[in-house]
């Protein structure tokens, strides 16, 4: 076995990730954690500074409700999130989170993140929940109070978390190996929160080659939270919700600017503007398709509609807004200044959030004022906290959620003491980065309570901790006994290299389970075809090889998403509708069927045998079914 | 459960002049706000609201030298209401033309 000293660490409350759950989970954790006497230590696979989905900043925050001003109720909000996901939500979950996410909002505030006020300190508000922000160092504020709370003895950086340690049905830590120097670590805990973000690259992205990486999401966001609670035995829910975004094409480019402040088209190649010839299909999707604002999916659907019937390619009309923006203003002179300050600011869109967008301008001659830039839905995304839904089945808060959905701890999986937030949590979307970092709070306090009344220390073996280390290790001894036997070490009859294995994957997810080529269409046939592909990659993930730290850390990032795979195809396939069109659509089943599929579809691998569960779970509203005021968006 | 509280401020709730024409006065300077169609993709929700595209307005034009001073951005913001839930705030703007495009007709 590859030589890698083990470090073992003992604590009470383990919390895995650095993103903005995490930071939640530990400021609050660290509060509790003092009262009761409580360890606390967070492992991050990057630096918390800039780890996470808002690690390069962000200009506004998405979720705020504004309760203490009464600007809105808690119900609008489950209303808002129970639209757009198609009536598909736990309202426990969201309900319990938007209640906590003002006062979250108002802590990065206090800890100095620049929130826009008027000057008689109103919020200025971008949509009903955005709050306009200079989120440029977001993260960085946000991970400084999670350090300062914890205090950086207790916190791992740059230690890349592989699986669960488990005693029973009981989580008892988690293992993990040293990004930057050959060290194993064994981290021993009561309680483990999992908060290591949603997945990327599970599908083949629309950037290849010299674009290879290029994502909407972050490309280290690689699955770990799915694997992790997966194979830790917990119940998982919505794996067949994932997100696709529309963005410029190839760069991901944000399109919200040019359609709020520019008032831009979007058109097919012949001027159509699918919003507007395409509106009667949203009759077909009804409750849902008459909701304000349309759902992200339908309105991606529309314009899919328009690209399967050859239409394509969409376009941004930005040329068409800059010329009318520009003149309505009669004065030549300044016509001609205020041409110049809209390029600007058409530029300035990209470079502060987007820059390879603007470099692929650019590299392919687009002056914004001159011609129309493509649009494209993006290849899907696992992501809880956005506008997916992906995650573990976690428990209510007791007095909110009803019977069947609450066991005890808020947020707590089926598994005990294992704790999930932010994307790790499923059928809450529309948590955003406020909103993961209150589901985070509600995970630390939850947590240091579970550790409070389950004080003893779980139990582990050591033969169990050797034969990890010994898996987690063999792409590295796979790679130094094989590594002779080619010419070029990433061909090899005898072992597969990380990259290699990743783009299998996803050309298995892409050509079977609806991706971009397949312009996300599947069906039963297909899922089955690529389930079998998938099995194959599994029996082949045991022959993946490492040369270095780095390749080791891509091996089991890849392994994390072959699992993240696997539950979706699985789920996918569970639920004979189609539900969610912008998003995958089966086309054997082509129509929504509320009687039968107005329910959770949950996932369940029985670590014991091996074998998938799929199961049914009612869903139960907290609040009576929305009326027409509802659905005019009141 | 908090419920919408429907006592609002004077300066979040623009005195109606007339609900049966739906015009109504901004708190900041008494003209009349224009209708507005929220833009699409927006999570504002609502197809209309009420917008005071008075350049004139004192707190548009107090706006810009804030925001400056306050958060280093060029940008001001105007006041919005909301005729349904009966909510209202500043709305960003970036330019003197910003948002104007979806001024709907009266």
């Amino acid at each position: 076995m590859a030589n890698f000293e083990t470090i073992e660490v003992t604590t009470d409350l383990l919390i895995l990730g650095g993103g903005m759950a995490a930071c939640g989970a530990a400021v609050e954790a660290a509060y509790w954690a003092k009262k009761n006497n409580v360890k606390v230590t967070l492992v991050d696979k990057a630096a918390m500074d800039r780890s996470g989905a808002v690690a390069m900043g962000l200009s506004a925050i998405n979720q705020y409700v504004g309760l203490k001003d009464g600007k809105n109720t808690l119900k609008d909000y489950v209303d808002y999130v129970r639209n757009d996901l198609m009536g598909i939500t736990r309202e426990d979950l969201v309900a319990n989170i938007a209640r906590h996410v003002d006062s979250t909002v108002h802590l990065f505030e206090k800890w100095g993140l620049p929130i826009w006020k008027d000057e008689k300190g109103n919020y200025v508000h971008e949509g009903r929940w955005q709050l306009m922000i200079n989120g440029e160092s977001y993260k960085v504020v946000v991970a400084e109070a999670a350090k300062n709370a914890l205090g950086m003895e207790n916190i791992y950086e740059r230690i890349f978390i592989v699986g669960p340690l488990m005693d029973g049905n009981r989580v008892a830590g988690a293992v993990g190996f040293s990004v930057r120097e050959n060290k194993f670590y064994v981290f021993k805990a009561k309680a483990v929160i999992a908060a290591m973000g949603g997945a990327v690259h599970v599908f083949k992205p629309r950037s290849s080659g010299e674009g290879l990486g290029r994502a909407w999401y972050p490309p280290w966001n690689s699955g770990s939270s799915a694997y992790f609670t997966i194979k830790a035995g917990a119940e998982m829910t919505c794996q067949e919700v994932r997100f696709i975004p529309v963005r410029f094409k190839d760069a991901y480019g944000p399109v919200g600017a040019w359609f709020l402040l520019f008032k831009s088209r979007a058109t097919n190649a012949f001027g159509e503007e699918y919003m507007v010839t395409r509106k009667t299909e949203l009759d077909n999707w009804v409750p849902y398709g008459h909701v304000k604002p349309i759902p992200a999916n339908l309105r991606n659907w529309l314009g899919m509609m328009d690209v399967m019937e050859g239409k394509g390619p969409i376009y941004m009309r930005t040329e068409e807004a800059i010329k009318k923006l520009s003149e309505a203003e009669p004065d030549e002179k300044l016509r001609k200044k205020k041409l110049k300050d809209l390029e600007s600011e058409a530029w300035e869109d990209f470079l502060d959030m987007t820059i390879s967008q603007a470099i692929l301008w650019a590299g392919t001659n687009v002056a914004p004022e001159e011609k129309p830039s493509e649009i494209a839905a993006a290849e899907p995304y696992f992501i809880g906290s956005h506008s997916g839904a992906s995650g573990a089945w976690v428990s209510g808060p007791e007095d909110l959620a009803p019977p069947e959905y609450f066991w005890g701890y808020p947020n707590m999986s089926t598994v005990q003491g294992l704790f999930c937030a932010g994307d790790a949590s499923g059928a809450s979307s529309h948590k955003f980065s406020s909103g993961s970092h209150a589901e985070g709070r509600i995970c630390g306090k939850a947590a240091v309570k579970f550790c409070v009344d389950n004080a003893d220390q779980p139990k582990i073996d050591a033969g169990t901790i050797e034969k990890l280390k010994a898996g987690i290790l063999k792409p590295i001894d796979l790679y130094e006994e094989n590594k002779k036997g080619s010419s070029d070490p990433d061909i090899n009859p005898n072992y597969i290299k990380p990259k290699a294995f990743m783009f299998r994957l996803q050309k298995i997810m892409d050509e079977y389970a609806g991706g971009v080529s397949s312009q996300f269409k599947t069906s039963k046939p297909l899922l089955e075809k690529g389930l079998e592909l998938l099995g194959f990659l599994k029996e082949d993930s045991e022959k993946l090889a490492a040369e270095n730290l780095h390749e080791l850390m891509r091996c089991w990032e890849n392994v994390h998403r072959m699992w993240q795979a696997e539950s979706h195809v699985r789920t996918v396939m569970f639920r004979e509708e189609t539900r969610w069109p912008g998003y995958y659509y089966r086309a054997d089943l082509p129509k929504m069927d509320e009687k039968n599929w107005k329910c959770f579809a949950n996932c369940l691998w029985n670590p014991a045998t091996g074998e998938w569960k799929m199961i049914k779970r009612e869903i139960i509203p907290m609040y009576k079914e929305a009326g027409d005021y509802e659905l005019l968006g009141g | 459960m908090n419920e919408r509280n429907s006592n609002l401020t004077p300066a979040c709730a623009p005195p109606v002049q007339s609900a049966a024409e739906g015009i109504y006065a901004c708190p900041h300077c008494g003209a009349a706000m224009r209708k507005w169609t929220t833009p699409a993709g927006s999570s504002w929700g609502e197809s209309v609201q009420y917008v005071c595209f008075n350049d004139e307005c004192p707190y548009y034009a107090r706006g810009w030298n804030w925001m400056q001073s306050q958060y280093n951005v060029r940008a001001s913001y105007r006041h919005r209401y909301d005729p349904l839930t009966g909510e209202s705030g500043p709305v960003p703007v970036w330019s003197e033309d910003a948002l104007k495009s979806h001024i709907a007709a009266e």
